[in-house]
């Protein structure tokens, strides 16, 4: 027996010895986790590739600053011309790719190209790459000839780009990884493979070193990064579920670590976890979506504004989120600058009953079953919101939860016979602007979707949906426009208060003041949130555990927490 | 054995085409894309573009050639299965499946073998002195023991593993590959399982070999203990063994979905997990088909071992 524990704790010593040997002496190195899967690290794909992309891999034309303002990045400036359409772009000439090549203008010109078109049909879709004129047309195939698109090339160095309508927030979206520039003559040589680690030619802090799309990625300082040296030598991204992170971090295999819900206790009455933790606001919005159904009975605005006074916010996210999600008043996230506090509806269970016995349904007497349609599992919040709805109102909620293809498709129908309620989901925008909150959304949608009736509501989506896009295909160009002014007729049927948001929204575009444009989209917001045709539920307010020793990170509220860009991080233990 | 073999792989052949026109018919009636499913396209992320969406989804399918009618695109999938070129999926646009199975599989058998090697090293001792100690506290011990095999699922080991050797002793890394120690949480999670398998069918079939009158003869003979359990009444109790063990190591090597994802093993199963959720048509088909193959196979291969152990079925009895 006592032999055998010898060899157990000789062996256990020999494993340590060998973890301790993994980091060379020396040497900084950085270790964190991020969502995997990563299928490819092409950042002009939509996967989980194209954000550890912007953290270390590649760069654009500009770049966030700690405070998330847009500054220079591989563009040293730019001018607008004054109708606000033409940007031009002045670049750098010291920035080269990792394989020591220079960038130039051709090279953001030809990444475009690639990224619109058809051909090549990479998809990714960050704001701000409809907003070339032309790329639409030509991404849809509609328009053939590349040089249509807004993307001029005026010499090495200068980059010109059209736009299809003013957008004060097209330099913001630059730092996205849709723009990001790719290697030409190495996607040629290689073809998809392209940024795999033997061929990988990138333009950021690092390059890669090792890929293995589900377990671990390894990058390496980029040796011809042409920006300040980043202080990180290797840096070891754990790509899983995330399960164990805060066991991993207590075992000293991560530099920083989200804490979920789960692992909230545990940290918060550990010693050194709870000196460690902090608290990191996010873009992530919880709402509910009114659904419009054969059952016109929340067409009445009063109806939805007493569903959005009874609940109360603050009770779910402290009870059944434990403070990882905040009260919502309204989808601007405190986190961006322009959001206010003043915007929308307040819980106030008292006016809410009042208002829903003034639409005809005194303590909820006569009302259907109000339905929440939930992906596969609902959340704590979800189920918070339906008690709250019906304690407060005397409604029957109901939950109904579906699988998330099902769910995509009801989300977007009329629905059927007495199903009336709300879509329960998440959004988070990726860059800090309030057009990201509204303008992602296309006026003429919103304001048939807010501002109509559900039956006319029905109408509108059935021709824009299923009539116009068949009678297009048929090439009946007299049906298209027949039914497109029939479209017209029915939004002057929309309500006053859709009018309204309309043009605020409107305006805002085109505004170049900044400060009236942010109170524009302010006024937009508070219509909206009034008129409750969509219901703020929650912020994210994600936890991170981050050792003593990092220096110089900044976490990025638009994705989670992870860190912004990892050349600024130093380890310095 | 030559024809008996043929003969197999031909049935196998005729399983699998059912099997994957099942999956692909099913796969198609249920409703969901992986566009939608997501977030690549959503009609608020393109400005409510209904045409711009339209397009987009038809430039996917073409690309993907799912425009052709389902027979067509079925028959395309067997042909190319034939040549073992699956081409990639929706979720690994710049990766082919097959270069994702051929990096994934050897990682899930080898895992799955050495489970299995490590229930019958501990397995087998276990099971025989359980049979020859029949009806005694030790029996009723090991019994129990593998009793709880069968109950606590591989995930949960996994988690208490973790505990154990992360969280107190501080000896392993929670997640991770490359190194020989990443090992060692996922084997000893998976080879639980199998282990209570080898305990209780070494343990049942001992103890019904030892009654036989051959036995009875060997002893009788004045043979060793050593010479009548190991060289009598094990080989013999070793059939039924084979029999589970074969399909289990099968099911070892494709369903052991969690703990390859939760300990970060690169095997299959990080890759099919999400393929049905995410509408992932092309990931789906292959996944089931190759699952189905290797299960098959495993059960071929126990009927080939069959035939060594038992002369019986050698001679075609």
């Amino acid at each position: 027996m006592l032999r055998l524990r010898r060899i157990l704790v000789l062996s256990l010593v020999l494993v340590s010895l060998l973890l301790a040997t993994q980091v060379v002496a020396g040497e900084q190195v950085f270790r964190f986790w991020h969502f995997g899967p990563i299928p490819t690290l092409d950042p002009q794909y939509h996967t989980q590739g194209k954000w550890l992309d912007m953290i270390a891999l590649f760069e654009g034309l500009t770049q966030f600053d700690a405070k998330f303002k847009v500054v220079p990045n591989i563009a040293k400036s730019w001018t607008v011309s004054d109708d606000g359409l033409v940007y031009t772009f002045k670049l750098r000439d010291d920035v080269k790719w990792s394989n020591g090549d220079k960038i130039t203008a051709q090279d953001f010109k030809y990444s475009w190209t690639r990224l619109l078109d058809p051909a090549t049909n990479v998809m990714s879709v960050d704001p701000g790459i409809w907003y070339i004129k032309n790329a639409k047309e030509f991404s849809t195939g509609k328009l053939t000839d590349a040089e249509k698109l807004g993307i001029k090339v005026v010499n090495d160095y200068t980059l010109e780009v059209t736009l299809a309508e003013p957008a004060p927030d097209f330099p913001a979206t630059l730092a996205l990884p849709a723009f990001f520039p790719v290697p030409r003559k190495v996607i040629e040589k290689y073809g998809a493979s392209w940024w795999r680690p033997e061929n990988f030619v990138g333009n950021g802090a690092f390059v890669v070193q090792s890929y293995s799309p589900n377990t671990e990625i390894v990058l390496v300082r980029n040796k011809n990064y042409w920006g300040k040296r980043p202080a990180l030598d290797r840096v070891i991204v754990n790509v899983g579920q995330g399960l164990q992170e805060v066991i991993a971090y207590q075992n000293d295999e991560r530099d920083m670590a989200l804490v979920g819900a789960n692992d909230l206790a545990l940290a918060e009455s550990d010693p050194i976890l709870k000196k460690e933790l902090r608290e990191v606001p996010v873009t992530t919005t919880e709402w509910i979506k009114w659904l419009h159904s054969e059952n016109p009975a929340l067409d009445d605005v009063r109806v939805r504004q007493a569903i959005s006074m009874a609940i109360d916010r603050d009770k779910i996210a402290k009870i059944a989120y434990k403070g990882t999600w905040k009260a919502a008043n309204s989808l601007f996230t405190p986190v961006i600058p322009g959001y206010s506090k003043n915007v929308g509806l307040r819980y106030d269970p008292a006016k809410a009953k009042k208002l829903l016995a003034e639409a005809g349904y005194p303590n909820g007497k006569g009302f259907p079953t109000l339905y929440i349609l939930t992906g596969p599992t609902p959340t704590p919040g979800a189920l918070g919101v339906a008690d709250e709805i019906q304690k407060n109102l005397g409604i029957k909620v109901k939950l109904d939860n579906k699988d998330w293809g099902l769910y995509n498709k009801q989300a977007v129908e009329l629905q059927k016979g007495d199903w009336v309620g709300f879509a329960y989901n998440a959004m988070a925008i990726p860059y800090p602007d309030l057009k990201a909150y509204l303008g992602a959304v296309n006026v003429q949608e919103m304001i048939s979707y807010g501002g109509l009736k559900s039956a006319d509501w029905a109408e509108y989506d059935r021709l824009r949906r299923l009539d116009i896009p068949a009678a297009a295909q048929r090439n009946d160009d007299a049906a298209v426009k027949k039914m497109e002014k029939r479209i017209e007729e029915i939004l002057t049927k929309a309500s006053p208060a859709s009018q309204e948001f309309k043009a605020a929204v409107e305006a805002a575009v085109k505004e170049k003041d900044p400060a009236k444009r942010t109170a524009l989209y302010q006024k937009a917001e508070d219509i909206r949130m009034k008129e409750a045709w969509i219901i703020p539920l929650f912020y994210g307010v994600n936890k991170w555990v981050v050792k003593p020793y990092v220096k110089g990170l900044v976490q990025n509220p638009f994705r989670v927490g992870f860190p912004l860009y990892l050349k600024t991080v130093s380890v310095a233990k | 054995m030559f024809q008996f073999v043929i003969k197999r792989m031909g049935f196998i052949a005729l399983s699998l085409l059912v099997i994957s026109g099942v999956t692909f018919w099913l796969m198609h009636l249920t409703p969901g894309n992986f566009l939608e499913l997501n977030v690549i396209m959503r009609p608020d992320q393109l400005g409510g573009d209904v045409t711009a969406i339209r397009q987009i989804q038809s430039a996917f399918d073409e690309r993907y050639g799912l425009d052709k009618p389902l027979w067509r695109q079925y028959v395309t999938f067997v042909v190319n299965a034939v040549r073992f070129k699956f081409g990639p999926s929706f979720k690994y646009p710049t990766t082919n499946i097959e270069d994702l199975i051929a990096k994934g599989f050897p990682v899930s058998a080898e895992v799955a073998l050495l489970a299995t090697l490590v229930a019958l090293i501990v397995g087998l001792p276990l099971g025989i002195y359980a049979a020859l100690r029949q009806n005694t506290w030790i029996d009723y011990l090991i019994t129990f023991i593998s009793m709880l095999g069968v109950v606590i699922p591989n995930y949960v080991v996994a988690v208490f593993l973790l505990l154990i050797f992360s969280l107190w002793l501080r000896v392993l890394p929670t997640f991770g590959w490359g190194h020989w120690y990443n090992w060692i949480m996922p084997v000893l999670a998976l080879s639980l399982a199998p282990l209570t398998s080898v305990v209780r069918y070494i343990r049942t079939s001992l103890v019904e070999t030892l009654k036989q009158d051959y036995i009875r003869t060997a002893w009788a003979k004045g043979g060793s203990e050593k010479a009548v359990i190991l060289g009598h009444a094990l080989r013999n109790s070793l059939i039924p063994l084979v029999t589970v063990l074969g399909p289990q190591l099968g099911y070892l090597m494709i369903f052991s979905v969690l703990v390859e994802r939760f300990f970060g093993v690169p095997g299959l199963g990080s890759f099919f997990a999400d393929a049905a959720l995410e509408r992932d048509y092309p990931m789906l088909v292959t996944s089931v088909t190759f699952f189905a193959f290797v299960v098959m196979m495993m059960n071929l291969l126990v009927d080939v071992i069959y035939g060594f152990l038992d002369p019986r079925v050698r001679h075609g009895k």
